[in-house]
């Protein structure tokens, strides 16, 4: 008895302490993210990994502006990739008696009770970038065409190398299924170069400072590599940090997202390829849908829908801005 | 399971393009152990129904390239002479042209020949074995994603669809010299004309012309 109160109390105490949690998330985000100026037709939450990351920040800011042109008002939130911290930020919104969700999930099948509970409570979600393993519970899912894109990419890395040489794959965070994607598209078009030796393939957790630290102790094993491939652009960042650091400015960097920082390193020949993916354009489609949904009861489009990855090099780098590829 | 599913929807969508039976239990089994049909399916896929739609919705490539020229007629030119399936695909031109070969490139393993044609004009078609791209398969406008709704399968069969046109390059080896003269029916595949990459058609049939044409 003693002990299952003592259970009980604790039980209590960590849902009480979650409670707080969420509801201090709720309050801090609402004042700093937001906008009462609007929303005669309701709230968007928009949900999304780290907003440290210029990829999931620019997606961030573009479903904000797009929500608040069509008359909602917004609540912009992170889960930081964990699955736990999704739910219970969907679980608060829910309660909050938001209209609908435009989600950037925390993980591909983790995600799918998240959706399902909020699509229970009556509230639509829509999947930007990453999609989930089931259909029917998002009223749409949006993803970048990542395999395309990781192609393109490789195709290009291939033709600088001559087609021979040794290189080194650094992946994005393979617990992403994104990552792997791009990481299986790569290896379809470069392990088709008999001449094409791939000496170290590591997981850099998709951040820079993970992908410098690796990438200095491969140099140590293997300093005469040619290439490096990556899964991501911080990734892509933190090889050429850790080459420039080791005085290798010969070496062939790809990478793939297309952030600012990138597009000013292929601008200085220190990347030699990338893909830009459309940050912002997925998530203005993503708003555009969640509206018309609210407004008529359909999307009036597939639930899965593709958005291409644009490759970019010194050739059309100038023309991309914060995610977005247009005319200078 | 997914995978499963959807390699049924993918045999399922092949096999209702060729007019073929539903794929049956025994069959699923052996695609699921890895001993697939969708090779064959494939090839029938491309010889039946490709190739019959690239050669009655061919273009000429001069017609396509002059219409192309003026880039800011793009979409324009896309709805005339091309396929767009969505915003996430080129805009995929099925072309014909006739020239003589001016130059064959073997030694990249995504292999090159130019091509001149009448008007002096040069071409450039991708000759395998690894042909980059897919045109072939964003050029037929009854495979759309959703049949698929998997990148990865998808990418497959644009990959299957290519190896169908390297053979027919590997058939057509010995027409394929500098100085002799070439018919090429394939697809290009562009996100806005010449000004946004290089122009390079991935064959689907190969023929030595006619004297005089």
């Amino acid at each position: 008895m003693t002990r299952d109160h003592t259970r009980q109390r604790t039980m209590i105490w960590h849902c009480a302490a979650m409670l707080m949690m969420v509801l201090a998330l709720v309050v801090s985000s609402t004042a700093s993210a937001a906008d009462n100026n609007d929303g005669q037709k309701g709230q968007i939450a928009i949900l999304v990994n780290s907003l440290d990351n210029p990829y999931y920040a620019a997606e961030a800011k573009a479903a904000k502006r797009k929500a608040q042109s069509l008359g909602y008002s917004t609540l912009v939130l992170s889960h930081n990739e964990d699955v736990n911290r999704q739910h219970q930020l969907i679980t608060s919104v829910v309660a909050k008696g938001v209209e609908g969700i435009v989600l950037d999930n925390a993980g591909s099948q983790a995600s799918v009770s998240a959706v399902r509970y909020a699509k229970q409570h009556g509230v639509p979600v829509v999947l930007i970038n990453r999609e989930i393993p089931e259909d029917g519970i998002a009223i749409a899912q949006l993803s970048h065409n990542n395999v395309q894109a990781a192609s393109q990419v490789a195709h290009k890395f291939v033709q600088k190398l001559g087609e021979k040489g040794k290189y080194v794959e650094l992946t994005c965070n393979l617990a992403d299924n994104n990552c792997v994607a791009r990481s299986k598209a790569f290896h379809r078009v470069l392990d088709q170069y008999p001449d094409l030796k791939m000496v170290a393939r590591q997981d850099a957790n998709g951040a820079l400072l993970d992908a410098k630290e690796i990438m200095d102790s491969i140099l140590q094993e293997h300093p005469d590599i040619d290439g490096v491939i990556c899964g991501n652009g911080p990734v892509a960042l933190g090889a050429i940090a850790s080459l420039q650091n080791a005085g290798k400015d010969d070496v062939i960097v790809a990478g793939m997202d297309g952030s600012n920082e990138e597009i000013e390193a292929i601008k200085s020949g220190k990347l030699y390829a990338t893909a830009m993916l459309q940050a912002q354009k997925i998530a203005r489609v993503g708003v555009s849908e969640l509206d018309k949904y609210l407004r008529t009861g359909s999307t009036g489009r597939p639930e899965r829908q593709l958005f291409r990855g644009i490759l970019i090099t010194k050739d059309n780098a100038d023309k991309v801005h914060d995610f977005s590829y247009g005319k200078k | 399971m997914i995978v499963a599913a959807r390699l049924v929807v993918l045999c399922l969508v092949i096999a209702l393009n060729c007019g073929f039976a539903l794929v049956t239990q025994q069959e699923l089994a052996k695609i699921r152990s890895g001993q697939s049909k969708t090779t064959r399916d494939v090839s029938s896929l491309y010889a039946d129904k490709i190739v019959p739609y690239a050669k009655s919705h061919a273009h000429d490539m001069a017609k396509v390239q002059k219409a192309l020229a003026d880039d800011s007629a793009f979409d324009k030119v896309c709805k005339k002479y091309g396929i767009q399936k969505s915003q996430a695909f080129p805009c995929t031109f099925w072309v014909s042209l006739t020239g003589t070969i001016k130059q064959v490139d073997r030694e990249s393993r995504a292999g090159k020949m130019v091509i001149q044609t009448a008007d002096g004009e040069k071409v450039t078609v991708l000759i395998g074995p690894i042909i980059p791209g897919t045109d072939i398969r964003n050029g037929y406008p009854k495979i759309s994603y959703n049949d698929f709704n998997n990148q990865g399968d998808f990418a497959n069969l644009a990959e299957a669809l290519n190896d169908e046109a390297v053979k027919v390059v590997k058939a057509a080896s010995d027409a394929l010299q500098p100085g002799k003269r070439i018919k090429v029916i394939g697809a290009y595949g562009t996100w806005g004309g010449p000004a946004a990459g290089p122009t390079e058609v991935t064959p689907v049939a190969l023929q030595s012309p006619q004297p005089g044409a």
